[in-house]
C-alpha cells in the first residue's frame, strides 16, 4: 500500500530523514517509535504533503501512485489521513459543517455522490458514539477551545467519518488519560480492517497495548535502524532507545 | 564648530506655534490657556530646606537633584559606581563638545515644543551607563518659584550588555509653573533601563514630557510612569525599534481629580522585525478630572513577528469625570500578533454594597476598590524598594482625596 | 504544483462578475455643477420650492467646504466639474406598469439576477431598482400600499408624499454634515424612499439594487426611510457597477428615522466595480449613512459587507436619542488588490440606558488598505450606556495594510465601555489542516475567511448571508498562492 524508498529530506537547510526505507501492506499497523528528533513527526508530514521540507531523494509510493506529486487534497482525496499531533484551531467554522465538507470532497473526488445534510448527521452521530464525545463538540468551531484531550478525540472522530485506506497518527496519546487513551484506541481500532493500514507514532509502548501493531519500527537519526514484532516495544520501553 | 544658538530655536518655535487641538496628535489636550501664562526663567535659588522633599527617598544610595531646573550637586549623593557617567547639560554646552551639542540637537522636528525647549533650555543631565549598575539612580526635579518655566533636556545612554535603573521624581510647591522636558535615550545591544517616573507636581502646574526611544538589537525597555499632579499634563513616550530582537514595556497609572487634565500618548514604531511591545495605562479620574490615552503602534512592512499589545482601561468615579481614549493599529506587515483594548467602567456597585454590607462605609470602600483598581501597576514593578516607593506616593494619593 | 497555480490563474481571471454596460439612452447634463444644473435637475424632478431651496443652500454651503483629508485613503485629486451630475435612463413612454419598464433594463437586471416580475420572484422581495440615480421600477408596490408601507422611488415621494419628504428629509444628515453629503444635497438625482407607519411590521424585506451604468456619471442617490412607533422592517441595498478605466464617484446619503419602540434593519451588500488588479478604474465610494432612534426603545442595526469599490469611506451611524435605544453595527470589509477602504461607525449615545455594539471584520489581501474607524461619544446624560466594540483584522499577504482607529470619548461615569481589537493572519497550519482533510487550498480560504465574518454574517438576511459568503470567495480569488 505504501512504500517509501531510500527517501532523503532537509528542514532548513538541515537533513532529517537520511535514507529512510519502509513498507505498509494492506491491513497492517507499523508503530514508528524513536527519541525526540529523530524525524517521526517529519515523515508523518511528508507523507501529508506538508511544503516546509525539502525532499532531495528518494521515492513515496502510495498504491502504485508517486504521493510526491500529489497537492495535500489529492493524497487526502487518495486515501491519506493525518492525526496531527497538534491539531489547529480554526475560529468561526463550525466543527460539523467543516467535516461535512471535508467527506464530500472527498467523496466527489471517488466519483461517489455527495451526502446530505440528514444522511451525514446520521453517520455523524453514529461515529460520535463509537468515541463518546460530547455531542456540544461538534457545533463548535474546529478545536476552539478544546482541551487537549478533545482535541484527540476530534481527530479520530474525523478518521471514523472519512474511513481513509491510511492513517498516520501523530503521538495520538500525548496528553491523554487512561481513560481518554482507551476510548481513542477504541476509535482507532474500530476503523481497523484487512484494507486499512495504520502508521502509529508514538514514544510509549503503552499505545500498543491497546492498538496492537503487526510490526515496530525504531527510527533513529533519520533511518529505521531496527525492526521487528510488537515485542520490540517492550524491549524499548525496558532498555531505552540508546540502548538498541 | 558647532554652536549652541538657543534664539534660532526659539524663532522656529515662535513660527511655527504652539500644538493646535487640530493637530490629530493634540485633538484632545488644549494648550491654550497654557501658551497664555507668561513665565520668566528661574532666578538662583534660594537656601530653602529641601529635606522633606527628600525624606521619602532615603532608600536610593544616589540621587541627583535639580532645583528650579538646574542641577543642584550640594543637595545630590553622586553615583560612587563607576559604571555611571554623569554631568549637567549646560556644563557639556558651556564646554561645546560637539558630540554631545549634535546628540542634544537630535530630536523628533515634528514636535513643536522640542524647540521651545531648546530655545528656553535651563538644564538637564547626560547619564551614561557602561556596566551592570545595581542600584538605582534618582533624578529629583523640585520647582520652588511661582511662574518660572524650566525647560529640562535629558541624555541616558546604555551602552551594549549595560543595564540600569533610573526614578525620575517630579515634585513642587503650590503654585504655578511649567516643565518641560525632553528626554532623549539610547539602549545599545543588549543593554537595559527601567525607567521609573513619579509625577507629583502642584497641581496648578503644567508639566509637559516628551520621552524618545531608541532600541538597538536585544535591548529591554521598561517605563513605569505614575502621574498625580499636575494642572495639566502631557506624558509622551516614542519608542523606535532600530533592530531586532528588542522589547519594551510602558506601564502607566494616572489618577486625576478636581478639574485636573491627564493626557498619556505612546507612539510604538516596530520598523523591524522581531520585536515585542507591551503597553498598559490604567486611569482613575474623579471630580471633574479629563483623562486622555491616545496610544499608536506602528508595525511597518517587514516587521514580521512583531507581537505588540496595548491596553488602556479607565475608571470613571464621578459624574463630571471624562476620558477620551484613542488606541491605534496601524499594520502593515502580516505574519504579527497584535491586540489592543480600551475599557471605560465604574466601580462594581455588587463589590461596593458586599463591603458595606460588612460593615466598611461607602467613602472607605470605594477608596478599597479604586485601591485595587490601581494595584495591577504595582505589581508590574518588580523591584522591591521601587514598588514600595510607589506604593507610598499612590497611598498619599488617596490620603488626599475624597472619592466621590 | 503547476496544476495549483493554473487553477488559481483561472479564479483570477475570472475576476468582476458584473461588469458589463448596456447602451441605454439616457437623459443626462452637461458635465460640471453650477446653480444651473441644480436648477435643471430640479426642474426636470418638477421638484417643490422646498426641495430647491434646500439643494441651493446645500450647494452654497459645499462651495464652502474643501474635501476631507483624515481618512487612510489615497487617490488623485477629484475634478468635480468634470462629472455629469444628472443621468437618466430615457423612458421609452410614460410607465404605467412593471410591463413597460424598457426591455433592455429589464435583461440588465436579469443579468444582474434580480427579477422585476413580481409573479417570478419567489423570495416575496420588494424591490425597487436605481439605474444611474434613477428608480426604474419598484415591485410589490400594491400589497405593500394594502398595509400601509409606502416603499417607491425618491421622486414618486416627493411628487406623492411632499409633507413627510418635507418633515423627515435633512434632519438625521443635514444639508452641511460633511463635504460629500453637501454635494449630495444639491445633486441627488433620486433614490428610494420609505415610510411604515405606526404599529406596522412590514410584510416583506425591501430591497433597493443600485446601478450605476452610463460613464463619467456621478451617482448621488438619497435614501429615506421613517420607522414610526412600534414598526419594523428589514431594508437590503444592492451595489454593482460596470466596469470603466476611469473612477466613477458615488456619493449617497442615506437617512433612517427610528420613532419610539421601532426597529429598522439595515442590511448592505456594495459589490461596485472594485477597479482592476493594477489599481485602474473603480468606483470612489464616499457615502454618509445615519440612523437617529428617536424614540424610546427603538433600534437601528447597520449590516454591511463591503467587498467593491476602489475607494470606501463610509461610516454607518446611529444617533442614540431615545431612551433605551440600541444601536448595532457589523460590518465586513474586504480590500483586495489596490482597494482601499477606510470604514467603521459612530455611535453617540445621548439617552439614558443606550446600548450599541460594533463587531468589525477587516480583511486585507493583495496591496489592499483596510482601516477601521469608529467613534464611540456618551454624552453628560447619557447615564448606563453601554458600548461593546470588537474589530478584527485578517492580513493575507505581507503587501496589504490594517489599521485600527477607534475613538471612545465619555463623559459619564456610569457608562461601561468595552473596545477589543486583533490582527492575525491565515496560518499555513490552517491552510494544511484543511487540505490534509481533502479540501482545495481556495476552499480552505473561503472557508477561513468565512469563519472569521461568521459574527456579522450571522447578522444579514439568509438570501443576502449566501450573497455574502460568494462574493467574499470571489473577491479573494488569487490572493493565496
Amino acid at each position: 500500500m505504501l512504500s517509501i524508498k531510500n527517501l532523503y529530506a532537509k528542514v532548513d537547510g538541515k537533513e532529517i530523514l537520511k535514507g529512510l526505507n519502509l513498507e505498509v501492506g494492506p491491513g497492517e499497523v507499523h508503530a514508528i517509535m524513536g527519541p525526540n528528533g529523530s524525524g517521526k513527526s517529519t515523515l508523518a508530514s511528508i507523507i501529508a504533503g506538508r511544503d516546509n521540507f525539502e525532499i532531495t531523494s528518494g521515492q513515496v509510493l502510495f498504491e502504485g501512485k508517486d504521493l510526491l506529486e500529489m497537492s495535500p487534497e489529492v493524497r487526502a482525496c487518495e486515501g491519506i489521513f493525518l492525526a496531527f499531533q497538534y491539531p489547529v484551531e480554526i475560529p468561526g467554522v463550525a466543527n460539523i459543517y467543516f467535516l461535512k465538507s471535508a467527506l464530500n470532497a472527498v467523496r466527489k473526488y471517488q466519483g461517489l455522490s455527495e451526502l446530505d445534510a440528514i444522511d451525514f448527521l446520521t453517520l455523524a452521530k453514529e461515529k460520535m458514539k463509537l468515541l463518546d464525545m460530547d455531542k456540544k463538540l461538534i457545533d463548535r468551531a474546529v478545536n476552539q477551545g478544546f482541551s487537549g484531550g478533545e482535541k484527540k478525540r476530534n481527530e479520530i472522530f474525523q478518521m471514523a467519518v472519512l474511513e481513509p485506506k491510511l492513517s498516520i497518527l501523530d503521538e495520538i496519546d500525548s496528553g491523554l488519560d487512561i481513560d481518554a487513551l482507551r476510548i481513542v484506541s477504541q476509535g482507532v481500532n474500530s476503523v481497523r480492517s484487512a484494507k486499512r493500514s495504520m502508521i502509529v507514532i508514538t514514544h510509549y509502548q503503552r499505545l500498543l497495548n491497546y492498538i496492537v501493531p503487526d510490526k515496530v519500527h525504531v527510527l533513529s537519526n533519520g533511518k529505521i535502524i531496527r525492526s521487528g514484532g510488537k515485542e520490540l516495544a517492550f524491549e524499548l520501553e525496558q532498555k531505552g532507545y540508546a540502548r538498541v | 564648530m558647532l554652536v549652541f544658538k538657543k534664539e534660532e530655536f526659539l524663532n522656529t518655535f515662535k513660527q511655527k506655534g504652539w500644538p493646535s487641538i487640530k493637530d490629530e496628535r493634540w485633538k484632545y489636550t488644549s494648550l491654550k490657556e497654557l501658551s497664555a501664562e507668561k513665565f520668566d526663567g528661574p532666578n538662583n535659588t534660594s537656601s530653602f530646606n529641601f529635606n522633606s522633599y527628600l525624606e521619602g527617598l532615603n532608600f536610593l544610595k544616589s540621587y541627583l537633584v535639580f532645583i528650579d531646573g538646574r542641577l543642584n550637586i550640594n543637595l545630590s549623593r553622586q553615583p560612587q559606581d563607576g559604571g555611571v557617567y554623569f554631568s549637567s547639560i549646560n556644563e557639556l554646552i558651556n564646554n561645546n563638545d560637539t558630540e554631545i551639542l549634535k546628540k542634544i540637537t537630535r530630536f523628533n522636528n515634528q514636535r513643536t515644543l522640542n524647540y521651545l525647549n531648546a530655545g528656553q533650555l535651563t538644564d538637564g543631565v547626560l547619564i551614561k551607563i557602561n556596566s551592570q549598575v545595581k542600584e538605582p539612580i534618582g533624578l529629583i526635579f523640585i520647582t520652588t518659584q511661582k511662574n518660572i518655566q524650566s525647560h529640562i533636556r535629558n541624555l541616558i545612554e546604555v551602552e551594549a550588555q549595560a543595564k540600569v535603573k533610573i526614578l525620575e521624581c517630579y515634585k513642587g510647591f503650590d503654585q504655578t509653573y511649567f516643565n518641560n522636558i525632553l528626554t532623549s535615550v539610547y539602549l545599545n545591544n543588549e543593554s537595559s533601563l527601567e525607567l521609573y517616573k513619579i509625577q507629583e507636581e502642584s497641581t496648578r502646574s503644567y508639566h509637559i514630557s516628551s520621552l524618545e526611544v531608541f532600541q538597538e538589537a536585544n535591548s529591554h525597555f521598561e517605563s513605569h510612569l505614575h502621574t498625580f499632579g499636575g494642572k495639566l499634563t502631557r506624558n509622551e513616550i516614542a519608542v523606535s525599534f532600530n533592530a531586532s530582537g528588542s522589547r519594551a514595556e510602558l506601564f502607566g497609572l494616572y489618577a486625576a481629580s478636581g478639574t485636573q487634565h491627564v493626557d498619556n500618548t505612546t507612539f510604538i514604531d516596530h520598523a523591524v522585525s522581531d520585536c515585542q511591545s507591551e503597553e498598559l495605562y490604567k486611569g482613575i479620574l474623579d471630580a471633574k478630572a479629563h483623562g486622555v490615552f491616545s496610544g499608536e503602534v506602528l508595525v511597518r512592512e517587514n516587521a514580521q513577528k512583531t507581537d505588540a499589545r496595548q491596553k488602556n482601561k479607565n475608571l470613571l468615579l464621578s459624574e463630571e469625570a471624562h476620558i477620551d481614549t484613542k488606541p491605534q493599529l496601524k499594520i502593515y506587515a502580516d505574519d504579527v500578533k497584535c491586540a489592543h483594548g480600551a475599557t471605560i467602567g465604574q466601580l462594581d456597585k455588587a463589590a461596593v454594597f458586599y463591603l458595606r454590607s460588612r460593615g466598611i462605609d461607602e467613602a472607605q470602600a470605594n477608596i478599597i476598590l479604586t485601591r485595587a483598581f490601581a494595584v495591577e501597576m504595582l505589581e508590574k514593578i518588580k523591584d522591591e524598594k521601587m514598588k514600595e516607593y510607589f506604593d507610598k506616593t499612590l497611598q498619599n494619593w488617596f490620603n488626599h482625596q475624597t472619592l466621590h | 504544483m503547476t496544476s495549483k497555480n493554473t487553477n488559481l490563474k483561472q479564479f483570477t481571471d475570472q475576476e468582476y462578475k458584473y461588469g458589463f454596460s448596456i447602451d441605454i439612452d439616457a437623459d443626462a447634463a452637461p458635465k460640471g455643477l453650477n446653480e444651473e444644473i441644480i436648477r435643471f435637475i430640479s426642474h426636470k424632478k418638477k421638484e417643490p420650492e422646498f426641495l430647491l431651496n434646500f439643494r441651493l443652500k446645500a450647494f452654497k454651503h459645499w462651495q464652502t467646504m474643501i474635501e476631507p483629508t483624515w481618512a487612510f485613503v489615497k487617490y488623485p485629486k477629484i475634478d468635480f466639474q468634470d462629472i455629469i451630475y444628472y443621468s437618466a435612463p430615457k423612458p421609452k413612454k410614460q410607465l404605467k406598469s412593471l410591463d413597460e419598464v424598457d426591455p433592455e433594463l429589464r435583461a440588465m437586471f436579469d443579468k444582474l439576477g434580480i427579477n422585476l416580475d413580481e409573479q417570478k420572484r419567489i423570495s416575496g422581495v420588494a424591490v425597487d431598482a436605481v439605474v444611474d440615480s434613477v428608480s426604474v421600477a419598484t415591485t410589490y408596490k400594491k400589497k405593500l400600499a394594502e398595509v400601509g408601507v409606502i416603499f417607491c422611488s425618491f421622486s414618486e415621494a416627493v411628487q406623492n408624499h411632499p409633507e413627510l419628504v418635507q418633515k423627515y428629509l435633512g434632519t438625521v444628515v443635514p444639508y452641511g454634515d460633511n463635504f460629500y453629503s453637501a454635494l449630495n444635497s444639491a445633486v441627488f438625482s433620486d433614490g428610494s424612499f420609505c415610510f411604515i407607519p405606526k404599529g406596522v411590521r412590514c410584510p416583506m424585506e425591501l430591497s433597493t439594487y443600485f446601478r450605476i451604468n452610463a460613464a463619467e456619471t456621478g451617482q448621488f442617490e438619497r435614501t429615506l426611510i421613517v420607522a414610526e412607533e412600534s414598526s419594523y422592517v428589514s431594508y437590503l441595498e444592492g451595489c454593482t457597477a460596470p466596469q470603466r478605466d476611469k473612477n466613477q464617484l458615488h456619493a449617497a446619503v442615506v437617512e433612517i428615522v427610528a420613532l419610539d419602540n421601532a426597529h429598522v434593519k439595515y442590511s448592505t451588500v456594495q459589490n461596485w466595480y472594485p477597479g482592476d488588479k493594477q489599481g485602474r478604474g473603480g468606483i470612489y465610494n464616499f457615502v454618509t449613512k445615519r440612523g437617529n432612534c428617536r424614540g424610546k426603545n427603538s433600534k437601528i442595526s447597520w449590516t454591511q459587507v463591503e467587498t467593491g469599490s476602489a475607494i470606501t469611506w463610509k461610516y454607518p451611524s446611529v444617533f442614540l436619542t431615545g431612551d433605551n435605544s440600541v444601536g448595532e453595527f457589523y460590518s465586513v470589509a474586504l480590500t483586495n488588490n489596490y482597494q482601499q477602504a477606510d470604514t467603521g461607525t459612530k455611535m453617540i449615545h445621548i439617552g439614558k440606558n443606550t446600548k450599541s455594539t460594533i463587531i468589525s471584520k477587516g480583511i486585507s489581501a493583495g496591496r489592499g488598505q483596510n482601516t477601521y474607524r469608529g467613534l464611540v461619544k456618551v454624552l453628560k446624560n447619557a447615564s448606563d450606556s453601554r458600548n461593546y466594540s470588537q474589530c478584527d483584522s485578517l492580513l493575507i499577504g505581507d503587501k496589504c495594510g490594517a489599521h485600527t482607529v477607534p475613538y471612545l470619548e465619555v463623559k459619564n461615569k456610569s457608562a461601561q465601555i468595552e473596545h477589543e481589537a486583533s490582527t492575525s493572519k491565515i496560518s499555513e497550519d490552517q491552510i494544511f489542516y484543511c487540505r490534509q482533510r481533502g479540501l482545495s487550498q481556495e476552499d480552505a480560504v473561503s472557508m477561513i475567511v468565512n469563519g472569521f465574518c461568521k459574527d456579522v454574517f450571522q447578522n444579514l438576511p439568509m438570501e443576502f448571508a449566501v450573497e455574502a459568503q460568494k462574493l467574499l470567495g470571489v473577491s479573494l480569488e488569487g490572493s493565496v498562492g
